[in-house]
């Protein structure tokens, strides 16, 4: 009782001015969460977005091939699961925690009545025996479920994509735009990155102009320009938007995942170099087997922090005309009937992208403790 | 002995010579992949310029810069553009028959005139999130921690539309909003501020009034005692207001409501309103993360002088820790900077006319979408080398202030 109070007297109230500002922004916040509380149980008319779920999720896919996205989905789950396991390595509680969270999920969503829950239970089950494959400590168990896990990435993307891509829409298209544009960014980052700081001046030239050329222009000028010239160079093809959308998005992160690798790469005291190069490592394994490993720890975090950068962007293909999450919410307020419930929708936004959002920031942070730990 | 002498000096030769021919050689390669990178990046520029002029061709438009002196025939709500008025350049409002040129030229001032707005509010307002932030107060802090990540984790594009459907639209209309603040109408048709013009005759005494002050400033600094000269300062304060309010070289005109609108003063549009709003909201707490790592990064030491000195927190943060963390953040404020310039692009959602969205409108006019994208990289890329030249004037400017007080 008596730490509570000192607590109090020190954090709250120093002195008259401090008392008055904890007064005034606890009563100023209180107001605006109860108030908030109040509409949200009251007023707000949800109904809205459950009737509008299908339009907020994939946009205008056709039902009956919903599975396609089904599958994709949960081949994705387990495999965000399985390299959860791998990186975080076994621990019973949050193993327990991950199969609570996920089971509840699918149950809410089966109560919700949401076409096609039973795959995500499916899913849950799965995604949580992965994620203890993934912490297994037997090597051939792990490799073992390496490799399913890749074919069914690969399989279920293919299942996905061979159809109806330009359909597309909703969460699922950012979530899309997301994964396609940080995976791919990675690799091509580390080519721009190590060609910034080749012997050779041509290329260092050409890759410095490109990535601080990029870097000055706004995301959605670079989007909107590779749009309008995919056509044009390839003549005579029909290559989706979802794609020219894509290479956008390629494109730009890849200048700046570049500078994040190239940071890493600069933390590395070029004494390193110089004792692979002694030790006879011809220059591509000395890249490869020494430098980049060690670079990659310590730019991972902020592409970590890309992911989210690119996810918070994402809503920005709507300048080429294809309906994003966001999008998916205009379009519905624009339907007369729903247009009164601006509100609702924007809250459901918000606080969709929000816990997205925070849970790609509190990964990032858990991945940089983890790392600093591991290089000290 | 002299064998071995021998043998040594021939593998020294040897190894000059091994040396020299592997120069040779690493000079070779060098310049066979200089020109296989330049050949190779050539070609593909070129087969990018071939591809894109024959798939024009294919169309039946040609690349051309002759469509910047023609007409535009667009309406562009906000901005002023440059006109030529008797050979003397000066600034006008746009209208319909003026040139592609002169509509680009009203986006790219549109969009550093909001720029400039929301570096000046997204640093104050990032600034007083970041002292909550750090501040001892635990609810505050708290709360600023939740405004922070708030705005971090969501994208700015649902910030700005929230902004301005859920926020700018639901103002009163004019007409009501003008009975509620006197002389400011902040309604749906946007904010309308009193603007000062000038009097007849009010250069004459506003110049006379300027040089008495400036006159009394100098002879206070000279003849009037260190403690004094704040005493002086009010007095002629006190002096200048009797001087305009007697004089009038200044007008308030004060806006009006009228039917659908209101005429008079200042106007900020919906939009431009709702775009400083929320792109300054956005930048503000990323600049309050920057300047909380440059707080933290501060040492303690100096905190516990300046209380040694008996500076109060408040003092401190104002006179010893604030100008130190400036000039340590200020190349990430740069950064920050630029990165908000191009994020200004997103206007074209709640349509305010922007560079991005002048463009796009011409090109929809004229069909001339790739001239303008060549038009907006350039203006883009001026416009980051300006901010980030700014910058790094600003921070030589402080670090030899530093220098200096050393």
């Amino acid at each position: 009782m008596k730490t509570s109070h000192s607590w109090a007297r020190r954090t709250l109230f120093r002195n008259p001015s401090d008392a008055s500002i904890t007064v005034i922004t606890t009563l100023v916040c209180g107001w605006a969460v109860v108030s908030l509380a109040i509409w949200a149980i009251g007023a707000a008319q949800w109904e809205i977005i459950l009737d509008n779920l299908k339009v907020f999720m994939v946009g205008i896919y056709p039902a009956e091939e919903l599975w396609r996205v089904w599958l994709f989905l949960s081949c994705m789950a387990i495999a965000a699961s399985f390299a959860g396991g791998r990186l975080f390595g076994f621990s019973l509680s949050s193993g327990a925690i991950l199969t609570g969270v996920v089971v509840s999920l699918s149950v809410l969503a089966i109560c919700m009545g949401v076409s096609g829950a039973k795959w995500l239970l499916i899913a849950s089950v799965f995604a949580t025996t992965f994620y203890y494959l993934g912490a297994s400590d037997a090597r051939w168990v792990r490799a073992a479920a390496n490799l399913i896990v890749m074919l069914a990435a690969v399989v279920s993307t293919y299942v996905l994509l061979s159809h109806q891509v330009k359909d597309i829409g909703g969460l699922l298209l950012s979530t899309l735009i997301t994964l396609a544009t940080s995976l791919t960014v990675i690799p091509l980052g580390i080519l721009l990155a190590l060609g910034r700081q080749s012997k050779i001046l041509s290329l260092r030239v050409c890759c410095t102009t490109f990535i601080e050329t990029i870097r000055s222009m706004p995301l959605i000028l670079v989007v909107y320009g590779v749009w309008i010239s995919v056509p044009l160079v390839f003549q005579g093809s029909d290559i989706p938007d979802i794609y020219r959308g894509m290479l956008g998005f390629v494109i730009f992160y890849s200048a700046y995942s570049a500078e994040f690798i190239r940071s890493g790469l600069l933390s590395i005291p070029p004494s390193q170099t110089e004792a692979a190069a002694s030790l006879g490592l011809s220059k591509f394994h000395i890249q490869t087997e020494i430098i980049l490993p060690q670079a990659l720890r310590v730019s991972i975090p902020s592409l970590v922090g890309n992911i989210l950068d690119v996810f918070n962007f994402a809503p920005l293909i709507f300048i080429i005309g294809l309906t994003e999450f966001m999008r998916a919410g205009q379009i519905v307020l624009s339907n007369p009937q729903y247009s009164a419930h601006a509100y609702e929708v924007f809250v459901f936004l918000f606080a969709v992208y929000f816990v997205i959002g925070s849970c790609l920031t509190f990964f990032s942070r858990r991945l940089e403790a983890i790392y600093a730990k591991g290089s000290r | 002995m002299p064998n071995l002498i021998q043998d040594n000096s021939s593998s020294e030769a040897d190894s000059l010579l091994l040396s020299t021919a592997l120069l040779r050689k690493r000079m070779l390669v060098n310049l066979l992949l200089q020109f296989t990178v330049i050949f190779l990046v050539g070609g593909l520029i070129t087969l990018f310029i071939y591809q894109v002029h024959t798939g024009l061709q294919k169309h039946g438009v040609e690349f051309g810069f002759g469509y910047l002196a023609s007409p535009s025939g667009i309406q562009i709500t906000d901005g002023v553009t440059l006109t030529l008025v008797e050979g003397i350049p000066s600034f006008e409002a746009f209208a319909p028959d003026m040139s592609n040129l002169q509509a680009y030229i009203t986006g790219l001032l549109n969009t550093i005139s909001v720029v400039v707005a929301i570096v000046i509010l997204s640093s104050a307002l990032g600034t007083m999130l970041a002292l909550g932030r750090v501040s001892t107060n635990w609810v505050m802090s708290k709360v600023s921690f939740g405004i922070i990540e708030f705005v971090r984790n969501t994208p700015l594009l649902i910030q700005v539309t929230f902004w301005y459907f859920a926020v700018i639209l639901n103002f009163p209309p004019a007409v009501i909003a003008a009975k509620y603040l006197n002389g400011v109408i902040i309604s749906k048709q946007g904010v309308f501020i009193p603007s000062v013009e000038l009097n007849d005759g009010g250069l004459v005494f506003g110049i006379g009034i300027i040089l008495v002050v400036a006159l009394a400033f100098f002879m206070a600094s000279r003849l009037v005692g260190k403690g004094r000269d704040r005493l002086v300062k009010v007095v002629v304060l006190i002096a200048v207001l009797f001087l305009v309010y007697y004089f009038k070289p200044l007008t308030l005109s004060f806006p009006t409501a009228t039917r659908f609108s209101a005429t008079g003063g200042i106007h900020f549009s919906a939009e431009m309103v709702a775009l400083i709003l929320g792109l300054s909201v956005n930048a503000c707490a990323y600049i309050a993360e920057i300047l909380r790592g440059g707080l933290e990064t501060l040492p303690k030491g100096q905190w516990e002088a300046a209380s040694s000195l008996g500076f109060n927190r408040t003092k401190a943060l104002s006179n010893i820790i604030l100008p130190q963390v400036f000039r340590v953040v200020l190349p990430s404020l740069g950064n920050q900077y630029i990165s908000l310039a191009k994020n200004t692009s997103i206007s074209i959602a709640i349509g305010y006319p922007d560079l991005f969205n002048v463009t796009g409108t011409v090109a929809n006019q004229t069909g001339r979408t790739l001239e303008g994208i060549l038009f907006m990289i350039i203006a883009y890329l001026l416009v980051s080398w300006v901010i980030s030249g700014l910058t790094s004037v600003a921070n030589i400017f402080v670090n030899k202030a530093q220098r200096g007080h050393r």
